[in-house]
C-alpha cells in the first residue's frame, strides 16, 4: 500500500550520509531546555516545559530535517537555532563557539524562511527594501547598489527583477515566497533555517520550491535545517533527520526500514526498548500516504 | 471611553490578514471614496475655518459686554443675536470653536504619546516593567471615566489645562493597554523575527516595522474616540468647572443659558448644536478611517466577505517565473492570465474525459450483472452547472430550460462564469476525488450543491440532482426574516446529503456541547412523532442514536463525548463527529471539503480510513476534495482535475495516474511525484523510477 | 464556577488597596495644607495655635504611610471623617443622596436595554432596510449628542411649552421620565450599534454555515444560534454602561436639579470639601467595580471556554 518506502534509492543516499560525517558540524544544539511561567505577580507561578532536552546537529553544507507537530515546541526550537531566543539549559553551538547568548559576529550566517510568507515580510515595505533589509545591515553597500544586488537575488530565485517596487499584496503566495528566500540568500549565510517552508504551498509551486532550494544548495553551498511536518520529504531532501517528541528531539535513522525493527539480532545489546523518536518518526513514515492508486495498471 | 472606540479594539492582535497594510497614499485615495468621509473631512474643514477665522468672521471681541445690547434679535450686523450680557454670540461661538478644538488636540496628543510610549515599552521590554506599567493601567482603569475626571478636576482645580490634564488621564490606560497588545502580538509575528535574523537593531525594529500598524491602529482608535473626549471637556465646563469666564466654550454657554431656557430658548440651541455637529463630524471621519484600515469590517458592510474567500485568485498564473519550470517533470507549460482585461477567455484545450458517460466506470462488477440490473441513481448528479458573480434581488424569474422558477439576478451575470460548466457524477460506494489548486473553484462546487452558496455568487445554469432529487435553486440567504430556503432544500441538507469540512473546529457552535449539535440535527430531520400515532413511528431516541454513531466512528466513551464542548476536542475528533453527524442520519452522499488539511499526518490517515470503512459499511458515495493528489491516489475510484472553475480531465484514477492527457494534469502529477522523490510516470506506461535525491546530487563537486 | 469567582475576588482586593493609595494620595496632594483648608471651611481663625490643633487632630504629624494606614481602617468601618461644609459624617451625607442616583441609573439602564436590544435584533435582522437605516442614524445620532443640551432641549419642550412633564427635582414617576431618558441616550446608542455589529458578525461565522448545511431551520439558527453567540460580547460591555451612566448621572442630576449623589459630589467640588469627594469616589469606584465583576461572572455562565479553562480531551 505505501510506496513511497520501495522506491526511494537508498544506497546513494546513505552512501553520501556517511561521507557527511566527516564534515565539522555547523550548528550544534545539546541538552537545550526552555520553559515558560505563565501568571503573574497575583498568580501563582507555573513553569510550562516546551523543550526538555534537543540534540541536533547541522553539518557544513548539509541538510537536517526535524519533523514534529506544530505548536509551541516547534516555534521554540526555530527560535533559539536562530540565536532570537535564548535557552534555559543546554549547549547551542555554531562553528564551535557557544552561541547561547547570541550569534554576535555570526548573525549574517543564520538565517530564515518562514511557512506563511505574507506574515513574514513588513506589508509598507516594497520587494526591494525587504530583500536589503539585510544587505543594509551587514554590507556596505550603497542604496544603487543594493537594488543592483536585489535584482540580482531575484533572478537566482528565478523571479523577475521588475518586481522590485511592487508590494507583497500584489504577489502570489509562490512569488512571496521566493522573495523571502532572496531575502535569506541576501547576507551569504553559511546556515538556512526553513521554517515549514513549503507548507503553506500549492503542490505545483512545492515542487518547484523544492527544486530551487536544492538548486541553490548546489550552487552556493549553503546548509539547511528544514523543519517540516510533511515526513515525505524528509528522506528526498535531508542528508540527516531528528524527531520532535514530547518536547525532545534526537536524531533517528531516515531510511530504515519499518520491518527491519523486528530483528533486533543484528543490534547492539542493549537496544531492547524502542527509542520513542525512532517510534515516532516510524509512525509518521507508515502514515504517509500512496504515490500511486493501489493496483495502478503499471 | 466610548464603548465604540473599545468595539474597534475588541480583537487586540493586529489580524494575520494585515488590514492595516495600505499604504499611505491608498489610504488616502480610500478615504477620499466614501461620501461619509468626504462629508466628514468637509465639516471638519469648515468648523476648522471657523476657528481659523474667528476674528474675520465677527469683529466683536467675544467678551465685549454691552448690557444695552442684551438678547438683541439676529440682525445683518450679529447674525445670532448677543446673549444675556450683550456678548456677540456668533463672536462667542467662533472663539468657543478655538477652545474646543485646541483643548481635544491637546488632550489627543497626550494620550497618543503617553499611551504609545507606555504600550510600546510594556509590550516590548515585557517582565517587569510590563507589570508595572499593566498595574497603573489597571489602577486607572478602575474608574468610571467621568467620575475621575470629576474627581481630578476636583483635586486640581478649575480651568482648561486641568480639564485636559483630567480627561487624559481617563483616557492614557485604555490606550496604553491596546498599544501594548498590539505590540505583543507584532513581536512574535515572523517578519520581526526575520528583521532580527537580518541583523536589524532593536531602535529601527521599533521604527520601522512596530511602530508603524501600531500608530495607525491608535489613531483609529483615537478618532473614534475624539467625539467622546469633546463631550466630555464640554460636559466639565458645563458644571462650571472648566475654562475660566470670560473665555468662551461652547459647554460654557449651555451653562449660561441655561437660567434663560423660559424666554430665550435660542440661546441654548447654538452651542449645542455646535457641539453636536463636531462631534459628529469626528464620529463619522473616526468610522471612515476604521473602515478604510480594517477592510474585513468594510466587506462586512459590502457583503461580498464570503465571495472574496471564495473567488479563484487572478493573479498570474506563471508564478513570476523566468526560466525553465523545474528540473525534470513539467513540460514548460504556462498558461496565459485568466481572464484578461477584456474578459476574454484563454483558449484552453477541451475538456478530456477518458470515458465517454459518466457511470461508465463499474470494473469490479460483472459486465453481465451490470446489464441486467436496473441503473441505480447516482448519488450525485452534476450536469452543467455553472456560477457566477452575481447578486440575489427580490422576485423570481422562469428558467426557460426547466420550467421552474428561479430566483431573479442582477450584476455581470453574462460574463464567464466563476465556475462551470461542470459535469461530475458520484454513484453510492463510489469516492470520487475533485483535485485542483486552491483558488480554483472546488469549494464553490461543493457549496452550491446544496445550496449553500455566499453572497455574491448564485447559480446561473446546470442542474444538480442528489439522490435522483433536484437540488432547488437557492433562495437569498441575506436577509435571515424572509427568504428562509424551501422546505425541500432545508430537508435534503444534512439528510440527503452532509458536509465534513476542513477546520472543523470553527464549524461547531462554541457555547453548545456536542450532544445539543446532535439533538438539533435530529430534531430538524425526524419529526416529533403524534401523541397518538401508531408505534413504530415514534422518534428515535436522539442520546441513543447519536452514541451509535460516534461509536462506529471510533469513540470509545461517546458518553462523555456527547457532553463536551467544541474547544476541548482535537481537530480530528471534530472531523470524526461531523462524520458521525452524518452518519446519524444514513445519509447516502457525504461531500468531504478538503477534510484532512489542517491535520497531522496520524490523524489524516485516520479521517481517511474512517472515510473508507463508512464507505464499504453504508455504501456511502463521497465527493472528496482536495488539493492534494496522494489523498486522491488513497481514496479515490474517480478522480476530476479542476483548474480555473473547469474540470479539464475526469476518469478513472488509475487510468489519470498513470497515463494523464491534460497538460495540467501532467504537471500536477509531475508534482506531485516529484514530492515523493519518484520520476513521473512516460506515456508509454513505464513504472515510476526514483529520482537521483538531493543529498547524492549535494555530494558531487 | 464557584473557583472562578473566588479567584476574580481575591484579585480585586489588591486592586482596591491600590485604588485608595492613589485616591488618598491625589487628595493630599491637591490640599496644599489640610489643616488650613480645614480651619478656612470650618470659619476658625488661623492663629498658630488653631493650626497646631488642626494638624494634631488631623494627624498630620504622623508618617505619610501612617496616616494612609489609619485612614483606611477608618474607611473600611465606614468612618470617612466630617464634611468639612456640615461638619457630619462624610458616609451618611453620601448614602443619604445614593438612592436617588442608584435609582436614576437603573431607571435608565432598563430604558436602554429595552429600547437597544430590540432595535439592535432588528436593524441586523433586516439589514440595509429602513429598520436598519432609522436604526443605525438614530443611534449614531444619540452618540453624537451631548446629554446635557439634550436635557435641556427635552426640558424646554415637554415642561416649558407643552408643560406635560416636570422640569425639576425628583417626585413621582413622571419627575423620572426625561432625565431617565436623557441619561439613556448615549448607552442606547452605543448598545444598539453594538448588537446590530456582533450579530452580524455571528451572521457570517462558520459555525452559522454549517448548521443551516445540516439543515437546521432558519429560525432555530437566528435565535438559537446566532442569537445566544451574539449576546457574549454585549454582555461584557454592560460594565462599560455601567460607567458611563454613573459619570452621565453627574451631569444629568445637575441639568435637572435631581438631589442624587452626582449632584453632591459637584457642590463639593466647588466647595472644595474633600472629605466628600474622596467618599463618592471610593463609592462610585467601588460600585463600578462590583458591576464589572457581577458582568465578569455572567460571561463565564454563558461562555463555557471561560468556565471550564482551557481543559482539552
Amino acid at each position: 500500500m505505501h510506496h513511497a518506502d520501495d522506491t526511494i534509492a537508498a544506497p546513494p543516499a546513505r552512501q553520501s550520509a556517511t561521507a557527511n560525517l566527516g564534515t565539522p558540524p555547523l550548528l550544534e544544539l545539546r541538552g537545550v531546555t526552555r520553559s515558560y511561567r505563565t501568571g503573574g505577580w497575583f498568580a501563582p507561578g507555573q513553569m510550562r516545559e516546551v523543550l526538555r532536552g534537543v540534540d541536533l546537529t547541522v553539518r557544513e553544507g548539509g541538510c537536517t530535517g526535524v519533523v514534529g507537530p506544530s505548536g509551541a515546541g516547534k516555534s521554540t526550537l526555530c527560535r533559539i537555532a536562530l540565536g532570537l531566543e535564548r535557552p534555559d539549559g543546554g549547549v547551542v553551538r555554531f562553528m564551535g563557539r557557544d552561541v547561547r547568548h547570541g550569534l554576535g559576529k555570526d548573525r549574517r550566517h543564520v538565517q530564515v524562511v518562514f511557512q506563511n510568507s505574507v506574515n513574514a515580510v513588513n506589508p509598507r515595505l516594497t520587494v526591494e527594501r525587504i530583500i536589503g533589509e539585510p544587505l543594509e545591515n551587514f554590507t556596505p553597500l550603497n542604496r544603487r547598489q543594493r537594488r543592483a544586488r536585489a535584482g540580482e537575488l531575484l533572478e537566482q530565485v528565478h523571479l523577475s527583477p521588475a518586481l522590485l517596487d511592487r508590494l507583497p499584496h500584489r504577489l502570489s503566495g509562490g512569488q512571496l515566497q521566493r522573495v523571502c528566500i532572496a531575502r535569506a540568500l541576501a547576507p551569504r549565510p553559511r546556515l538556512i533555517l526553513l521554517d515549514e517552508a513549503l507548507s503553506s504551498l500549492d503542490m505545483l509551486v512545492q515542487a518547484r520550491v523544492l527544486d530551487l532550494l536544492t538548486e541553490l544548495r548546489r550552487a552556493t553551498g549553503t546548509a539547511y535545517l528544514f523543519v517540516t511536518h510533511d515526513v515525505r520529504l524528509v528522506p528526498l531532501f535531508c542528508d540527516e533527520a531528528a524527531v520532535l517528541t514530547e518536547g525532545r528531539v534526537a536524531p533517528v535513522d531516515m531510511h530504515a526500514r519499518a520491518q527491519s525493527r523486528t530483528r533486533q539480532a543484528p543490534h547492539p545489546a542493549g537496544a531492547h526498548h524502542a527509542d520513542p523518536h525512532q517510534v515516532a518518526y516510524d509512525a509518521l513514515r507508515a502514515a504517509i500516504l500512496p504515490a500511486m492508486p493501489a493496483n495502478a495498471p503499471l | 471611553m466610548s464603548t465604540e472606540a473599545l468595539d474597534a479594539a475588541a480583537p487586540p492582535v493586529v489580524p494575520a490578514t494585515y488590514p492595516g497594510a495600505a499604504p499611505g497614499n491608498t489610504l488616502l485615495r480610500q478615504l477620499l471614496s466614501r461620501p461619509t468621509a468626504l462629508a466628514a473631512l468637509a465639516l471638519l474643514c469648515i468648523i476648522l475655518s471657523m476657528a481659523v477665522f474667528a476674528p474675520y468672521l465677527s469683529p466683536r471681541h467675544p467678551a465685549d459686554v454691552d448690557i444695552t445690547r442684551k438678547f438683541e434679535a439676529p440682525s445683518l450686523e450679529e447674525p445670532l443675536g448677543t446673549d444675556h450680557l450683550g456678548r456677540s454670540v456668533l463672536a462667542r461661538l467662533c472663539h468657543g470653536t478655538r477652545v474646543s478644538l485646541f483643548a481635544v488636540g491637546a488632550i489627543l496628543t497626550c494620550i497618543v504619546a503617553v499611551g504609545l510610549t507606555a504600550g510600546c515599552v510594556a509590550g516590548y521590554a515585557g517582565g517587569r516593567v510590563d507589570s508595572l506599567l499593566m498595574r497603573a493601567c489597571d489602577v486607572f482603569m478602575t474608574f468610571p471615566t467621568f467620575i475621575l475626571a470629576l474627581f481630578l478636576v476636583g483635586v486640581l482645580g478649575s480651568g482648561l489645562t486641568n480639564v485636559i490634564i483630567a480627561v487624559a488621564c481617563t483616557h492614557w490606560a485604555w490606550y496604553a493597554r491596546f498599544a501594548r497588545g498590539l505590540v505583543l502580538g507584532l513581536k512574535q509575528r515572523e517578519y520581526v523575527l526575520a528583521a532580527r535574523a537580518a541583523g536589524t537593531r532593536p531602535a529601527r525594529l521599533v521604527l520601522r516595522h512596530i511602530l508603524p500598524p501600531v500608530l495607525a491602529q491608535m489613531l483609529v482608535m483615537a478618532g473614534l474616540d475624539v467625539g467622546h473626549m469633546l463631550l466630555h471637556v464640554s460636559g466639565l465646563s458645563f458644571l462650571g468647572l472648566g475654562v475660566r469666564p470670560p473665555t468662551p466654550e461652547w459647554g460654557v454657554m449651555i451653562g449660561d443659558a441655561r437660567e434663560y431656557i423660559g424666554a430665550h430658548p435660542e440661546q441654548l440651541l447654538y452651542p449645542g448644536l455646535m457641539i453636536f455637529v463636531t462631534v459628529m463630524a469626528f464620529n463619522l471621519l473616526g468610522d471612515a478611517l476604521r473602515d478604510a484600515l480594517d477592510p474585513a469590517a468594510a466587506r462586512e458592510t459590502e457583503g461580498g466577505a464570503a465571495c472574496a474567500a471564495h473567488a479563484p485568485d487572478g493573479i498570474d498564473a506563471t508564478d513570476g517565473m523566468v526560466g525553465p519550470v523545474g528540473a525534470d517533470g513539467g513540460d514548460g507549460l504556462t498558461a496565459p492570465e485568466y481572464p484578461d482585461a477584456a474578459g476574454n477567455r484563454p483558449v484552453e484545450l477541451d475538456e478530456v474525459r477518458t470515458d465517454a458517460r459518466a457511470g461508465d466506470d463499474r470494473s469490479d462488477m460483472a459486465p453481465a450483472l451490470a446489464a441486467s440490473a436496473p441503473a441505480p441513481v447516482p448519488a450525485l448528479a452534476v450536469r452543467g452547472l455553472e456560477l457566477r458573480r452575481a447578486a440575489r434581488t427580490a422576485g423570481t424569474v422562469r428558467d426557460t430550460e426547466t420550467g421552474t422558477t428561479k430566483p431573479a439576478l442582477s450584476g455581470p451575470a453574462l460574463g464567464p462564469p466563476l465556475v462551470g460548466p461542470v459535469d461530475l457524477t458520484v454513484e453510492r460506494g463510489q469516492v470520487v476525488c475533485l483535485v485542483g489548486p486552491s483558488g480554483c473553484g472546488k469549494s464553490l462546487t461543493c457549496m452550491a450543491l446544496l445550496g449553500m452558496l455566499p453572497d455574491g455568487v448564485a447559480r446561473t445554469a446546470g442542474t444538480i440532482r442528489v439522490n435522483g432529487q433536484t437540488v432547488d435553486w437557492q433562495a437569498p440567504e441575506g436577509h435571515a426574516a424572509d427568504g428562509a430556503p424551501p422546505e425541500r432544500l432545508r430537508l435534503l441538507r444534512g439528510r440527503g446529503a452532509a458536509y465534513v469540512l476542513q477546520n472543523p473546529a470553527s464549524c461547531f457552535d462554541p457555547v453548545f456541547t456536542i450532544g445539543a449539535h446532535f439533538q438539533e440535527t435530529l430534531a430538524a430531520h425526524l419529526p416529533a412523532a403524534p401523541k397518538d400515532g401508531p408505534k413504530g413511528t415514534r422518534r428515535p431516541d436522539w442520546h441513543t442514536a447519536a452514541l451509535a454513531a460516534l461509536r462506529e466512528v471510533g469513540f470509545d466513551d461517546a458518553q462523555a463525548i456527547l457532553r463536551h464542548y467544541p474547544f476541548q476536542m482535537s481537530g480530528g475528533m471534530l472531523q470524526r463527529v461531523m462524520i458521525a453527524l452524518a452518519l446519524v442520519l444514513d445519509v447516502p452522499l457525504l461531500i468531504a471539503d478538503e477534510p484532512t488539511t489542517d491535520l497531522d499526518l496520524p490523524s489524516q490517515a485516520h479521517v481517511l480510513d474512517l472515510l473508507d470503512q463508512v464507505r464499504r459499511t453504508r455504501n456511502m458515495a463521497i465527493l472528496l476534495v482536495t488539493h492534494d493528489l496522494s489523498v486522491a491516489a488513497r481514496m479515490a475510484d474517480r478522480m476530476a482535475v479542476m483548474r480555473h472553475g473547469r474540470v479539464v480531465e475526469q476518469g478513472d484514477v488509475r487510468e489519470l495516474f498513470s497515463a494523464p492527457r491534460h497538460p495540467y494534469t501532467r504537471a500536477l502529477l509531475a508534482a506531485h511525484h516529484r514530492l515523493y522523490g519518484l520520476r513521473p510516470p512516460l506515456a508509454d506506461g513505464v513504472a515510476p523510477q526514483p529520482l537521483v535525491t538531493s543529498s547524492a546530487a549535494a555530494s558531487r563537486p | 464556577m464557584p473557583a472562578y469567582i473566588l479567584k476574580r475576588l481575591a484579585a480585586l482586593i489588591p486592586l482596591l488597596l491600590l485604588v485608595s493609595v492613589v485616591v488618598f494620595l491625589l487628595l493630599r496632594a491637591a490640599q496644599g495644607d489640610p489643616a488650613m483648608a480645614y480651619l478656612r471651611l470650618s470659619r476658625i481663625p488661623p492663629t498658630d495655635e488653631a493650626l497646631a490643633t488642626a494638624r494634631r487632630m488631623l494627624e498630620l504629624d504622623l508618617p505619610l504611610w501612617e496616616q494612609y494606614a489609619r485612614w483606611l481602617a477608618r474607611a473600611v468601618i465606614g468612618d470617612f471623617g466630617n464634611s468639612y461644609v456640615t461638619g457630619r459624617p462624610v458616609l451618611g451625607e453620601v448614602l443619604h443622596y445614593l438612592p436617588a442616583t442608584l435609582q436614576l441609573a437603573g431607571a435608565a439602564l432598563l430604558l436602554t436595554l429595552a429600547v437597544s436590544v430590540p432595535l439592535g435584533v432588528g436593524a441586523a435582522l433586516h439589514r440595509d432596510r429602513p429598520l436598519d437605516n432609522a436604526a443605525r442614524a438614530l443611534s449614531f445620532t444619540s452618540v453624537s449628542l451631548p446629554n446635557f443640551w439634550l436635557g435641556f432641549l427635552l426640558v424646554w419642550l415637554f415642561a416649558v411649552k407643552l408643560g406635560w412633564l416636570p422640569a425639576l427635582g425628583r417626585g413621582g414617576l413622571e419627575h423620572m421620565v426625561l432625565p431617565a431618558i436623557t441619561l439613556s441616550l448615549m448607552s442606547m446608542g452605543i448598545n444598539t450599534r453594538l448588537i446590530r455589529t456582533s450579530l452580524l458578525e455571528n451572521m457570517h461565522a462558520r459555525h452559522i454555515m454549517y448548521a443551516r448545511a445540516r439543515g437546521i431551520s432558519e429560525h432555530a439558527v437566528v435565535w438559537r444560534h446566532m442569537f445566544k453567540n451574539s449576546l457574549i460580547p454585549v454582555l461584557t460591555s454592560l460594565g462599560m454602561h455601567v460607567g458611563e451612566l454613573l459619570g452621565g448621572a453627574v451631569i444629568v442630576e445637575t441639568v435637572f436639579a435631581w438631589p442624587g449623589v452626582g449632584r453632591y459630589a459637584v457642590s463639593a467640588v466647588y466647595n472644595r470639601d474633600y472629605p466628600i469627594l474622596q467618599c463618592f469616589m471610593l463609592l462610585m469606584t467601588a460600585i463600578f467595580v462590583l458591576c464589572n465583576l457581577a458582568v465578569d461572572i455572567l460571561y463565564a455562565w454563558a461562555d463555557p471556554r471561560i468556565r471550564l479553562g482551557e481543559d482539552r480531551a
